[in-house]
């Protein structure tokens, strides 16, 4: 099983790399989400690696299917043409740079998880929904709210921004 | 635990608040009376709300809502805010009328973000809170009419913002894996020293990159000028005053455990004294008002943090008590600056010329602004500053104590360079005799500098409802 669990863990790491660069790298939107639609499945089985199915089953249902579909919707309607300013080659230096922004925070970050492993369960506990359900309810009462007066501020702001005058066509 | 409804009622009106703004906003015909009107009055009531419940204590949703002196404190620095803010907003020249009630519900909707933000004592409700304080602010950036750097500073706003919500949250999960709980009563009784839980720590600083991203602490700072150039003045004033608010009380709270030799402080020390210099600096050769008020932030949220380092409640209180005094003083230097620019421009110092003349109220109170900013008696400034130094000499680092006291003085330049624009300098023939301003703006803005000496005078005023021990 642990052998099993760490192929898995294997496999999931290299869809979400794999995923992840095709995301940053293709230069037609469409390849590049399909490359996110790859990262969100390979997170999906990271989930099911810690035990928690409903998580796991969230994340397909939300981000696959509903979130990317409205990102292809948003490509489809701003007409964004794989020729605009951004597709000219990136400089050697603005690469490097970039490089260096990435690996700095995932080597020293990766350093201390490895050499101080934070105490974890030898085996993850099933977290269902009743368990969510709980927690959401319970005390996570206050975020849970708070969270959908985000969603709205961040809807009603995005049709404000957008929004033209009465009567103006 | 049962639920108190007493306990929020500030927030509860300013919730009522949101929602008539709302209902106003989609309503299909214009109403009367105008938003301007009725919610200037309404904010004013929602000071002596929220002066009311000063004294109110309890915990309420699970523990993770803490109302206390602290908290009170900081609610009622919000509505006094949120208070001036729409004063000062209601005649703005560069937002169209159809968007009056919308810019003043994302308004207010910050402003109780902010007041939640206050009260929470629990990890996931503090960064949520934080996150609708400035999510509301994203909409107001680019309303500015007739304007193309609007959209650049919101574009970068926005931006920037989300990519600093990414690392806090990524900060966040670091600390949750490594200390499994996010209430911080807990964070108390585990280790943050980086031999025991580097992790945690790592985590730590991730999450504070994103309040100190709030703060535009250096070198968290680069947003600012950018946003604060782009956005019109009347939500520059809001932008550059509030939301430092949220981002002190989610430090003051930290701060339990941010005691000083821990390597964090440290870090935060550090942070604080290259703010306050590089703030400064960069603030002496500016020419646009508002960009150079948008470097002086940078400098003053430095200057809040020299105060959280000491770890002291003394500290505590100085720094609490310095950003109640900033948000009166920064509202003061724009009250002036937006009604000058009475078509909505960004002024340059030298529109400020002959302002003696020609609005003497103004000149006088834009005075009185720039001197509590730079800390001279007998203004709060004085009193703050003076509060902030004296908690953090020899409780928290000597250096940056050192660091603060040698940046006043050079920040002196650049204050006092907009009172000597206002009162040394003539106006060209060009500009008109007088600025058009009715006797209400000269009310407000009296107010606001009389409160500035006030509270130098007699800052007890203030002390009184901080809390005696946090």
């Amino acid at each position: 099983m642990e052998i099993l669990a760490k192929l898995a863990f294997a496999l999931y790491a290299l869809v979400i790399i794999t995923g992840a660069i095709m995301a940053v790298t293709a230069k037609s939107l469409v390849r590049a989400l399909v490359g996110l639609i790859g990262v969100m499945i390979g997170v999906a089985g990271m989930y099911l690696l810690m035990a928690a199915p409903f998580v796991a089953f969230m994340q397909i249902l939300i981000y696959v299917g509903g979130v990317s579909v409205l990102i292809f919707f948003a490509i489809m309607l701003t007409k964004a043409s794989p020729d605009g300013d951004e597709s000219s080659p990136n400089s050697l230096r603005s690469t490097l740079n970039a490089l260096v922004a990435m690996l700095a925070p995932g080597i020293i970050l990766s350093v201390v998880i490895l050499r101080y492993p934070p105490e974890s369960f030898p085996r993850p506990t099933d977290v269902g929904a009743f368990d969510l359900g709980e927690g959401m309810l319970g005390p996570y009462l206050l975020p849970f709210e708070l969270i959908s007066i985000i969603l709205f501020v961040a809807m009603a702001g995005a049709v404000l921004v957008a929004w033209r005058k009465w009567g103006d066509k | 635990m049962e639920f108190r409804p007493d306990l929020i009622i500030p927030e509860l009106y300013q919730l009522l608040l949101i929602g008539a703004l709302f209902i106003q906003g989609i309503a299909d015909r214009p109403w009367m009376p105008r938003v301007g009107k009725w919610l200037s009055w309404c904010a004013g009531v929602g000071i002596l709300i929220s002066a009311g419940s000063l004294d109110l204590n309890g915990l309420i949703f699970v523990g993770s809502y803490r109302v206390d002196t602290l908290s009170q404190f900081f609610k009622f620095a919000v509505s006094f805010g949120f208070a001036v803010a729409v004063l000062n907003a209601t005649r703005q020249p560069t937002l169209e009328k159809e968007k009056h009630c919308e810019y003043f519900m994302f308004m207010a909707l910050s402003a109780w973000g902010l007041m939640i933000l206050s009260s929470c004592v629990e990890l996931i409700s503090i960064y949520l809170a934080l996150e609708l304080a400035s999510f509301s602010l994203f909409p107001l950036v680019p309303l500015r009419s007739g304007e193309k750097g609007a959209a650049e500073a919101a574009v970068k706003y926005v931006f920037f913002g989300a990519a600093a919500t990414a690392i806090g949250l990524f900060g966040f999960s670091l600390i949750l894996a490594s200390q499994h709980t996010t209430y911080l009563i807990d964070f108390m009784q585990k280790p943050w020293a980086w031999s025991e839980a580097p992790m945690a720590v790592a985590g730590l600083t991730l999450f504070l990159c994103g309040m100190l991203f709030k703060l535009a602490l250096f070198p968290f700072h680069f947003w600012a000028p950018d946003v604060y150039e782009g956005a019109s003045n009347e939500t520059v004033a809001y932008i550059s005053t509030m939301p430092k608010l949220g981002a002190v009380v989610v430090l003051i709270r930290l701060s339990m455990l941010l005691k000083p030799g821990l390597e964090i402080t440290t870090i935060l020390a550090l942070l604080a004294a290259v703010s306050i210099t590089y703030g400064n600096l960069a603030a002496l050769i500016q020419t646009d008002v508002k960009r150079l008020l948008g470097y002086s932030t940078i400098a003053h949220a430095g200057y809040v943090m020299v105060g959280l380092t000491a770890g002291t409640t003394e500290g505590v209180a100085a720094a609490a008590f310095y950003s109640f005094i900033y948000v009166i003083m920064n509202f003061a230097c724009f009250w002036v600056i937006c009604r000058i620019a009475t078509d909505g421009r960004n002024l340059k110092l030298d529109d400020l010329n002959g302002l003696y003349k020609r609005a003497p109220g103004l000149a006088l109170v834009l005075a009185v602004g720039a001197m509590a900013l730079v800390g001279l008696p007998p203004t709060a400034g004085f009193m703050g500053k003076l509060f902030l130094l004296t908690a953090a000499w020899n409780h928290s680092y000597n250096w940056l104590v050192v660091i603060a006291a040698a940046n006043i003085a050079i920040s002196i330049y650049y204050y006092l360079n907009l009172v000597r624009h206002a009162y040394t300098k003539e106006a060209p023939e060009s500009t008109p005799t007088a600025v058009p301003y009715p006797f209400f703006s000269l009310l407000w803005g009296g107010l606001l500098a009389a409160l500035l000496i006030l509270f130098g005078i007699l800052p007890g005023l203030v002390f009184k409802a901080l809390p005696p021990s946090l």
